[in-house]
């Protein structure tokens, strides 16, 4: 039978609960996302005592089933004061599927001192003292748990910024070698997991008794299916551009389609694109050896293994993983065009526990104010270390890209929901600059990836610059992406099943397999709204209106170059995405 | 295409699996080339030996172009094989 485990930090107990029935269909999104409108008031503060951190794998997740070992967490913001979701690939999550734990629940207010490991096994879950790891970086943390635990375990912990709840803190999972590197960065879920006083989870993944499967041979035909699909598409398959070249490779299309952010959002294409894209970083890691490599896979069970170690000039390791959004916030974004000085802050970033994405436009941001200079690798080295060493300049840039700007009276705020926008221009990619306005979670390409079809073709093919249909292009892509979240499969399955239909049937037939339903891929829409309603709903009555469903004032009367467009999507077409 | 003997000169800028397609000497960077004035983009596919089906993108001076889209002379022309990412 699943199980959701309800771990209480005030009481110091754990509670094995029945996963009730209007869950049982439920996982990853979907899942926390209802537990925390039913649970969470809306109202209350995200490091208060009444808000809860609940971690929750795919439907799918732990079987078979190609690419789909992603967890997500969902909990109440303390970045965007919404609801927030956000995951990740790493065994963690097949581990926990495996063993079917349905969610891990964290609530009630500890004790103001201490800190605590949850260690969870297949026929236990007990929490523990961790006063050893107080500030302990996270390769620390993982370095230490190993040892005690052995390296079969799998690591979710938070780093220094989590501890001082940071509002950009992000939550850190084990990867397939135990490495402190996955993360569910975004909003801030690493503060929360600090205010509840929880450092470290160690899952023990010996004797699970694996994931149920209602249907066997249509699981199996499914994920053949699907997996032909992956293995086919250009994007996905073995020795695919994704494979190759990993997300990085973004980095050059972005630029010359003038849509790359850079120099805090005030030009769509980055000079130094080529020094810090895909291309340049799979030559390095290739040239340098050594520990190096192209092509690594988050969790194992993913055939399209996107990520990468990245070597320093001996060969060493220093970083795993250089990807998309990472080389841009922290490069483009910044100026910074040497890939080793990126590494570094990425490498930071991981160790003390923050989202890539909100530290490198909480930097583009102060620098815009003068802190450092655009393009000063060290300066902004400096800045991340004054986070980690939790200086009061390191706690302003700590809370984000928005409290940032506040702090040092910056306009160019790149900000939805006070949520750092990622590596899409929303001047030129308009029904992007949809969906960062309208998701319930603030400024995030995961949540409606239009991009595919507006500059990618992939699932059709659209002008990138033009508004028309592009609310409805975001609302269908938002829909697709929160069921995907639900079943937890890597979003970037996506790929080929927007191009192959046998592929998407087959995730669909996966999915029935494993739950013994008959979805059809008709119902992706409507199981994806029901999602987002669940998640617009906690919003609402947290006090969000239409007023915080619009992009910054700045893209408004700003012509970006080099395609000198303003963001010109009316407050209707906005609007009209979740009328 | 036309029929004058008139060319153009325009940037070349190829990316990922495209690289090894950049005229000799020229495996890395973008490079300044002459085509024939009414070249295309498929046209200058052609010219640099690039199976059609693995150019996916093409950009010229930072806009969306078609097979058909004519280059213009001191354009700038940015083609990728299908990649994507998130
Ligand atoms: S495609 Fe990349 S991010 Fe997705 S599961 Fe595979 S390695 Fe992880």
């Amino acid at each position: 039978m699943a199980k959701i485990l309800r771990v209480n930090m005030a009481q110091r107990n754990i509670i094995e609960e029945e996963v009730p029935e209007q869950l049982a269909l439920l996982g990853g999104r979907g899942l926390t996302s209802t537990m925390i409108l039913d649970e969470v008031p809306p109202g209350c503060h995200a490091l208060g005592p009444n808000n809860k951190l609940i971690f929750a794998p795919g439907v799918v997740t732990g079987s078979a089933a190609a690419s789909s070992g992603r967890i997500s967490v969902g909990s109440k913001s303390p970045l965007t004061g919404g609801i927030k979701e956000s995951n990740a690939g790493t065994p963690v999550a097949t581990m926990l599927g495996r063993l079917r734990i349905k969610a891990i629940v964290v609530e009630g207010d500890p004790a103001p001192e201490g800190w605590w490991l949850l260690r969870v096994t297949s026929d236990s879950a007990e929490l523990l003292p961790a006063d050893d790891l107080d500030g302990a970086i996270t390769s620390k943390v993982n370095e230490v748990l190993l040892e005690r635990y052995g390296n079969r375990v799998g690591i979710v912990t938070v780093g220094p910024a989590g501890e001082q709840r940071m509002a950009m803190a992000g939550i850190c999972f084990s990867d397939a070698e135990g490495r402190a590197s996955r993360y569910a960065g975004r909003g801030g879920l690493g503060a929360v997991m600090g205010a509840k006083r929880l450092k470290a989870i160690v899952v023990d993944p010996q004797g699970a008794p694996g994931v149920e499967i209602k249907d066997q041979p249509l699981f199996r035909k499914g994920g053949r299916k699907l997996l032909d699909a992956l293995q086919t598409h250009a994007v996905t398959k073995p020795g695919g551009t994704l494979n190759t070249y990993g997300t990085d490779a973004l980095v050059n299309v972005m630029s010359e389609a003038g849509g790359l952010p850079t120099r805090n959002f005030a030009r769509g294409n980055f000079e130094g694109a080529n020094k810090i894209g895909g291309e340049t970083l799979a030559e390095t890691i290739a040239k340098r050896g050594g520990k190096g490599l192209s092509g690594h896979a988050c969790h194992q069970g993913c055939v399209i293994k996107c990520s990468n170690i990245f070597p320093m000039e001996d060969g060493s390791e220093h970083v795993s993983v250089v990807e998309y959004e990472s080389a841009w916030a922290l490069g483009a974004n910044c100026e910074i065009d040497d890939l080793d000085d990126v590494a570094e802050m990425i490498r930071l970033c991981n160790e003390y526990g923050v989202d890539t994405i909100e530290a490198g436009v909480a930097i583009g941001v102060a620098m815009e104010a003068g802190v450092v200079p655009f393009g000063d690798g060290k300066g902004a080295i400096k800045l991340l270390n004054e986070m980690g060493e939790g200086t009061p300049l390191g706690h302003i840039i700590g809370n984000g890209a928005a409290f940032t700007g506040r702090a040092f009276g910056v306009v160019r705020v790149p900000t939805v929901k006070g949520q750092a926008m990622p590596a899409y221009e929303p001047r030129a990619v308009k029904g992007m600059g949809i969906t960062y306005a309208t998701s319930p979670m603030g400024a995030d390409h995961t949540a409606g990836y239009t991009v595919a079809q507006e500059i990618l073709g992939i699932g059709g093919s659209e002008d990138a610059l033009a508004v028309e249909g592009k609310a409805d292009l975001s609302r269908s892509s938002q829909a697709a992406s929160a069921f995907i979240d639900t079943f937890d499969y890597c979003l970037f399955i996506a790929f080929a099943i927007l191009d192959i239909d046998t592929g998407l049937e087959g995730m669909v037939e996966s999915i029935n397999g494993v739950l013994g339903t008959e979805y059809t891929t008709a119902d992706i829409d409507r199981i994806g709204m029901e999602v987002l309603r669940t998640e617009r709903r906690f919003n609402e009555l947290a006090g969000f209106t239409s007023a915080d469903d619009r992009l910054p004032e700045f893209m408004t009367y700003e012509p970006l170059p080099p395609h000198n467009v303003v963001a010109g999507v009316s407050e209707a077409e906005l609007d009209s995405v979740f009328a | 295409m036309t029929d004058a003997g008139e060319s153009i000169t325009i940037e070349v800028a190829l990316f990922a699996t495209l690289r090894k397609y950049h005229p000799a000497g020229s495996d890395k960077g973008p490079v300044w080339m002459d085509v024939p004035e009414g070249t295309t983009v498929g046209g200058l596919l052609d010219i640099l030996g690039i199976p059609a089906q693995q150019a996916k993108m093409a950009f010229i001076s930072s806009r969306q172009g078609e097979d058909d889209r004519v280059i213009r002379d001191g354009e700038r022309v940015a083609i990728f094989p299908p990649i994507a990412g998130g």
